[in-house]
């Protein structure tokens, strides 16, 4: 099925609530801005909520947010694994679309996507891909990958790219253009970030992906005509993505970011976010999850 | 000095030689500041005596002329600059918070050792007292806030953080820091860290190249902060590099005049 572009966050948006309530499953949502954006959410018609954690912790949050979850499905567990687990189980059982994690640290969620991916006989490399707007240029741009993989090697980019351009194509985004950040320069141009691209390339034109891909800096987006500009930032490792995806409060840029699974989104947000980037990044996830129903793509 | 204005008031008029001379004149006019300018003509050989002519305080400044910046800094070696011993700031005009923030190092070191990192740092350091910051704030920058031996930076930020409380810096120096606790309070106290460096660092010291590049171009082109730059450990030398936009070139001089009167 064909899906239409989505070019911008007021557009994801206003999808996401066509679209809502999905059904969601929030793991030890025990903070209570966590629960707070759990209830807005919820009141925007986004989300059907389950919430699975320690019971008192969530009471005392959800009081504190103002929020009667009394009538709220709840799953009462203990093991910050085991909730991750259980979490998981019901995205790829069909029991929910989509998943967010709480207050608990991101390898029980890696690991919990791990065991559920080789459960299901679909190992893949886990990675986060977060979505950009860059509102000086109206310019949407999916990064890849700033929160899981530390030293990717080039086969693991080359399969970076392929989650990308399945994710772009989720948002209806057909012509991928890569941009393999680098910080080759006039005085030293052999950085592997530079190096890599040409197997990169070769890999995918082998795989019968119609795609450009080239290696420079932030600038070359700024210096291309609009309708040449990269839609995919590879990143060199991970402390360069990471910095760069989170430097959207300080630069006029909107951030979402989300790790796909082959059974739908799971959301990784920051212990620093604020509740209204929470509501964002579920607004997000809504709309990723009814469109990957309607456009699964394998490589996701 | 907080803008690029107070940095422009406070320099000193100086002695610049542009090797190797431009094609078409520049003018001390075109470079402000009041300097005085000689252009070097001659290619490699123009390059190799304005070393010579600032080393022996016959000119204060070199400006790289019109040649590509790998060929000359191969000519900076030849001429006794080792590449090893420099390292370059990116300083940006933060007109939210008024004050200049610092990124290092940007431009020279691939993926530094901790040894050189130290080496930076205490550059960055000594150039920010110039800037007449006394004790800066500096952020070790890695991409989470906690000490994972898979990722190096960590390590290295927790051993100078640790240095730092030992006195070993002439600075406040905390780390690991990820971005956000780096550019945000509100972000660390989340995360349980409690320290003045969060929201308020005068140096960011970047793990390495790929992370240092793209944060100043995050900076530069995204953010639109004003940017100039500045190479550290040898004499005072003003480079072209693409990474820094050229409308604040007069600032980059005023910088390097800066250090012109702390290198004599």
């Amino acid at each position: 099925m064909e899906l239409l572009p989505l070019n911008s966050v007021a557009e994801v948006d206003a999808e996401a609530l066509g679209v809502g309530p999905v059904r969601a499953v929030f793991l030890a949502p025990e903070d209570p801005s966590f629960m707070l954006a759990i209830k807005l959410s919820y009141e925007k018609g986004l989300v059907s909520p389950i919430l699975i954690g320690r019971k008192q912790q969530m009471l005392e949050a959800a009081v504190k947010a103002g929020f009667d979850i009394s009538r709220q499905k709840q799953v009462h567990l203990d093991d910050l694994q085991v909730i991750a687990n259980h979490g998981l189980n019901m995205l790829f059982n069909g029991e929910v679309d989509l998943v967010s994690k709480g207050q608990m640290s991101t390898n029980f969620v890696y690991r919990a996507v791990i065991q559920s991916e080789k459960k299901n006989g679909t190992q893949r490399l886990i990675a986060v891909t977060s979505f950009w707007e860059i509102v000086p240029l109206k310019h949407f741009v999916i990064l890849t990958d700033p929160g899981v993989n530390i030293e990717p090697d080039v086969q693991a980019k080359i399969e970076l790219v392929k989650k990308a351009i399945a994710y772009l194509g989720l948002f209806g985004h057909r012509e991928p253009r890569v941009l393999a950040l680098s910080a080759s320069r006039e005085i030293d141009r052999d950085l592997r970030s530079h190096l890599d691209v040409k197997q990169i390339r070769e890999a995918l034109a082998a795989d019968g992906y119609n795609c450009s891909v080239e290696s420079g800096g932030l600038i070359d987006i700024f210096e291309t005509a609009a309708d040449k500009r990269a839609n995919i930032l590879l990143m060199p490792h991970l402390v360069t993505g990471n910095s760069l995806v989170k430097m959207d409060f300080c630069l006029e840029v909107k951030r979402r970011g989300i790790v796909m699974t082959t059974r739908g989104p799971v959301l990784v947000p920051s212990r620093a976010d604020s509740s209204s980037h929470l509501v964002d990044e579920i607004s997000l996830a809504v709309a990723v999850a009814t469109r990957f129903k309607e456009g699964f793509d394998e490589n996701l | 000095m907080k803008t690029f204005d107070e940095i422009l008031k406070s320099a000193p008029a100086k002695h610049i030689l542009v090797a190797p001379a431009p094609h078409g004149s520049v003018s001390p006019a075109a470079v402000g500041g009041g300097h005085s300018l000689t252009l070097l003509p001659g290619g490699g050989a123009a390059v190799k005596e304005a070393c010579r002519m600032v080393r022996e305080k016959e000119a204060d400044i070199l400006m790289q002329g019109d040649m590509p910046l790998g060929e000359f800094f191969a000519l900076l070696a030849e001429a006794g600059v080792k590449r090893d011993a420099l390292s370059f700031v990116t300083v940006l005009e933060n007109k939210k918070q008024n004050k200049l923030l610092l990124l290092t190092d940007t431009y020279i070191h691939n993926f530094p050792t901790l040894e050189q990192k130290i080496k930076i740092l205490e550059r960055a350091i000594a150039f920010a007292r110039l800037l007449g910051i006394e004790t800066p704030k500096v952020a070790a920058l890695s991409a989470i806030e906690t000490v994972n031996a898979a990722i190096v930076s960590t390590v290295d930020a927790a051993v100078l953080s640790k240095m730092s409380q030992r006195r070993q810096f002439q600075a406040m120096v905390e780390g690991p820091l990820d971005i956000d606790a780096v550019l945000a309070r509100e972000a660390a106290v989340k995360k349980g860290i409690e320290s003045t460096v969060c929201g308020d660092a005068d140096i960011i010291l970047c793990p390495d190249i790929e992370t240092a590049t793209v944060l100043s171009q995050a900076f530069t082109f995204i953010g639109a902060y004003p940017a100039a730059g500045v190479l550290l450990g040898a004499f005072p030398l003003v480079i072209n590099p693409r990474l820094i936009p050229p409308d604040f070139k007069e600032v980059e001089l005023a910088l390097a005049a800066l250090r012109a009167g702390d290198f004599q």
